[in-house]
């Protein structure tokens, strides 16, 4: 499993598809695009070397299932951010739209590692203070 | 000026999928608890979200998550409580996507039904 999940993180396709989208990002400066692109990476990176220190196959499954809910957290407050900034002032960061689409790409590369009843499971505990608010 | 034709809204009571699929935007009928009633091809294409995978499963929850807002999802179920509901305003997509800058009209007909409209913009 331990192979499997780092050959997921570090695949051409993820990479490809990183790239594809920060070409995507136009008037983009060089310092933006390095940092946004920094960003993403770290967050990969760390999430390598933690599996990799781990190792065993149960702690793995558990691992796994922890750094979705982390991930998905943290893309949900960034799709949060830039409605608001957008509802308020009729735009939003392009950096934030930028790492918020880099993430759910790293995000789909981990889905497959956690079982399909617990991704919907904590889909549903994810969005329920927001049902409940609305 | 909205993105949606008045003769659009005008042919919501009897609209067809052919007629759903034919509109240049996207087109989501939902039931008042935000369950998915139609989902046009321009949507599917857009999202990626097959339209047999989205028909029947919760809008807010399973379809496009990202819109479980107060922004969003909050509209709706205001709209719905009241009987009436017309709002369009911009929201971005990025959730398995590259960012998306969409218009977003929601819609109640004076028939009950729900509507979510997309365009990008």
């Amino acid at each position: 499993m331990l192979a499997e999940i780092q050959a997921a993180l570090t695949a051409d396709t993820l990479e490809k598809e990183w790239a594809d989208t920060l070409a995507h990002w136009e008037d983009a400066t060089a310092v933006e695009l390095h940092r946004t692109r920094a960003w993403v990476t770290r967050i990969r990176d760390e999430f390598f070397d933690h599996v990799t220190d781990v190792a065993e196959e149960e702690e793995l499954i558990f691992a796994m299932a922890l750094r979705y809910i982390e991930l998905r957290s943290h893309w949900q407050m960034l799709n949060t951010q830039m409605n608001y900034q957008m509802f308020r002032k009729g735009t939003c960061s392009m950096e934030l739209q930028m790492r918020g689409s880099l993430l759910s790409q790293l995000i789909e590369q981990i889905v497959p590692f956690v079982d399909a009843e617990d991704t919907n499971r904590i889909g549903e505990f994810l969005l329920s203070p927001a049902t409940v608010a609305s | 000026m909205s993105f949606v034709s008045p003769s659009t809204i005008a042919s919501l009571s009897t609209m067809t999928r052919n007629q759903a699929d034919g509109t240049p935007h996207g087109l989501i009928k939902l039931d008042d608890n935000g369950n998915v009633l139609l989902y046009n091809q321009w949507e599917s294409s857009m999202s990626g979200v097959a339209i047999n995978t989205a028909e029947g499963k919760n809008f807010f929850t399973q379809v496009a998550p990202c819109t479980n807002n107060r922004l969003v999802y909050g509209r709706f179920k205001d709209g719905v409580s009241n009987g009436a509901m017309d709002q369009e305003f911009n929201y971005t997509f990025t959730y398995k996507m590259k960012p998306t800058n969409v218009k977003l009209r929601l819609y109640r007909g004076s028939d009950n039904t729900n509507w979510i409209f997309v365009d990008k913009k």
